[in-house]
């Protein structure tokens, strides 16, 4: 009875040192939030929406596995998916857009629904790209661009 | 062929050559508006003439650029800021408006191809600085080419207006 558990201690042990050591080995690369239009991204999320939808409200984080700088891990918040319903997924690394063959693109990869296409332009700064990867042209009041949160 | 078909002809090209000279100028000297919402941070308040002091929560850029093709040119630059109005797009009492007329000309050109403009206002009040990420969108810079970070709410964009 006492080697059990003992032996279920262990267990317990080692379980818990490989979930501390898989979280230390994810870090976040970025949290980015910006204001964009509405229609068209909600066309590339294959996402019902009504016309009086003017703006989005997103809140991007990047995350990052060590040893790999390929792929990783976001969470997405916008369009009404918030807190439990945030979506979540991979993000892989592309090369090149429609005018620029070297800019490095994050694609999103958003089960269940439509990828999105992100252009790094800057360290602090992601843009929205259309299926076609041209950056996407807003209006007068909103623009495709991520803004890295600075605190 | 009689001769006089034949001066037909040549009229027909020299009217068709000049034409298209025409178009040609029509074309580079057009101007092409573009516009967008940005924050009010100090240093783009500092550089487009706007007082320290006053209530800027962002501003609403409006830029007729001549001639987009060119390394330089004239442009107009207009733009509207103030105190945000809750629940619009817009400001409070429709915020303070001013217009210029400038010039802008290119100071490189990275090597990704983009390039980077200077744009100031003849009377040397607004001093940006543009890069241009293709022909529809253009970001706001430092004097040495960093980009302006914006805010959860606006960023320092400005978008084609599409006819």
């Amino acid at each position: 009875m006492k080697l059990k558990f003992i032996f279920t201690g262990i267990v317990c042990f080692v379980f818990l040192l490989g979930v501390s050591q898989q979280t230390s080995e994810q870090y976040q690369i970025g949290k980015y939030f910006g204001r964009t239009p509405c229609q068209e991204l909600a066309k590339q999320l294959h996402h019902a929406t009504i016309p009086e939808c003017i703006k989005i409200k997103w809140d991007l984080e990047l995350y990052g596995i060590k040893g790999d700088i390929h792929s990783g891990k976001f969470k997405l918040q916008g369009l009404g998916y918030r807190g439990q319903t945030a979506l979540e997924g991979q993000w892989n690394i592309l090369r090149g857009t429609a005018v620029d063959p070297g800019a490095i693109v994050y694609e999103l990869v958003i089960p269940g629904k439509g990828n999105l296409l992100l252009q790094k332009v800057g360290d602090d700064v992601l843009f929205f790209l259309d299926e076609q990867k041209n950056l996407m042209v807003g209006n007068y009041d909103f623009s495709y661009a991520l803004n890295r949160e600075i605190k | 062929m009689s001769p006089n078909t034949k001066a037909s002809g040549f009229i027909f090209l020299f009217i068709a050559f000049f034409i298209n000279a025409y178009a040609q100028t029509a074309t580079s000297t057009s101007s092409v508006k573009y516009f967008g919402s940005s924050p009010c941070d100090s240093i783009i308040k500092k550089s487009s003439g706007i007082p320290s002091g006053s209530v800027c929560d962002f501003i609403k850029w409006n830029l007729g650029i001549n001639g987009l093709n060119n390394d330089s040119g004239t442009v107009q630059i207009s733009y509207n800021y103030g105190e945000s109005q809750n629940n619009t797009n817009g400001f409070k009492q429709g915020g303070i408006s001013r217009q210029f007329e400038g010039k802008y000309y290119l100071v490189k050109s990275n090597t990704s191809g983009r390039k980077q403009f200077h744009v100031r206002s003849i009377d040397n009040v607004v001093e940006l600085w543009l890069l241009e990420m293709d022909k529809n969108i253009f970001l706001f810079t430092d004097a040495e080419g960093k980009l302006l970070l914006g805010n959860a709410g606006y960023s320092y964009v400005l978008n084609r207006v599409r006819n």
